[in-house]
């Protein structure tokens, strides 16, 4: 198994060098690990540091927003023949520990296996009310929408195996993914499952809801998008 | 409608139509898009120039005023416009989502090349 992580990183600068290197300290059972990081045009010095660490990166000359990143990351693990590729935050938030479970989903005959904050008993992520409650809504659209119970639908740590990485290659919204893709992989008949990690608190940066305006805004669109998706049939060919 | 006043309109439309045809030839505008616009402009100089016929187009679809009815119209092309360009808008930015990848894509696949080379050299 050739395993790809991407990494989405803008404006990373204090926290990318630490994620890779907490990457290499991963194992996976049987398989080789690689990643790329996916420099989103950032305005910090991000891309020096990857050029001076000599990591393993792709540069984007503008910033696409976190979709377009991603994408381009599905797009590399799809030329470069990627048996698994697993997203994974430039913030520090993702544990590395969590890959191999992701792995194994996969092994297991699963196409897109999501890291999960919410799975039962393992909810020691400190969250707030007002962000479990949009996490609940959105579980609840999306269950209305396919009739599977997601329980983390805006969790960013996920692995997708081949067949769902060609399908983001070519197809991938832009502006908000996770819900979204969740719900286009479900209706298109992939087998998803989730699993139970802890995530940490980011190490550097702030969240891309920090006001309340922005998050309901957020919620708004997310929910049209998920619904939109739910609405439209386009089921895989086998 | 006064003479001046249709005197003014038209000597406006025509000072339109030049500078689209201006943009046209400097290469700012698309012919596409120069053509649709020089239609309007053309459409609202017979209009200028027929106000008295329109008077019974407007009693023909049953609007009272002939303003209302050239407002209304008015109101409806410009919705048409803005829409046409959001599509447009949209358009433009997956084409730009897929040129920046592919530019990205394509420098990374350079540099590994370049790597390549470097490194059967040695």
């Amino acid at each position: 198994m050739k395993v790809l992580m991407i990494i989405p990183a803008y404006n990373e600068e204090n926290s990318i060098v630490r994620t890779v290197s907490s990457l290499k300290k991963a194992k996976i059972k049987n398989g080789t690990l690689d990643y790329i990081i996916v420099n989103d045009g950032s305005t910090d010095k991000t891309k020096e540091i990857c050029e001076k660490e000599n990591l393993n990166y792709i540069d984007l000359p503008m910033n696409l927003g976190i979709g377009g990143a991603v994408q381009t990351g599905y797009k590399y693990a799809y030329e470069n023949n990627y048996d698994i590729a697993i997203q994974f935050d430039g913030d520090g938030q993702h544990d590395a520990s969590y890959i191999n479970d992701l792995v194994i989903e996969i092994e297991k005959g699963n196409n897109v296996a999501i890291g999960s904050r919410y799975v039962a008993d393992l909810s020691e992520f400190r969250s707030t009310a007002l962000r479990r409650f949009g996490s609940s809504f959105l579980s609840f659209l999306i269950k209305l929408c396919t009739g599977r119970k997601i329980y983390d639908p805006t969790s960013g740590f996920r692995a997708a195996d081949k067949e769902v990485i060609a399908l983001f290659a070519s197809d991938y919204p832009t502006d908000y993914p996770e819900p979204d893709t969740i719900v286009t992989v479900i209706k298109g008949g992939y087998k998803v499952s989730e699993i139970p990690v802890k995530m940490n608190e980011r190490i550097s940066g702030k969240s891309s809801l920090s006001s309340p305006f922005k998050a309901a805004f957020y919620m708004i669109k997310v929910s049209v998008a998920i619904i939109v998706s739910g609405l439209s049939h386009k089921r895989r060919e086998k | 409608m006064p003479q001046e006043l249709i005197i003014f309109l038209i000597v406006l439309c025509l000072f339109f139509l030049f500078n689209i045809w201006r943009l046209v030839n400097k290469k700012r505008i698309l012919l596409k898009h120069a053509i649709f616009w020089s239609f309007l402009t053309i459409a609202v100089m017979i209009a200028t120039l027929t106000t008295k016929y329109l008077k019974i187009v407007s009693d023909f679809v049953g609007i009272q005023e002939v303003s209302n009815m050239i407002f209304l119209f008015g109101f409806l092309v410009l919705l048409v416009i803005s829409f046409s360009l959001t599509t447009t808008v949209s358009k433009q930015k997956m084409s730009i989502v897929k040129l920046t990848q592919e530019l990205a894509l394509t420098n990374k696949r350079i540099e590994e090349l370049k790597h390549e080379k470097s490194t059967k050299k040695v």
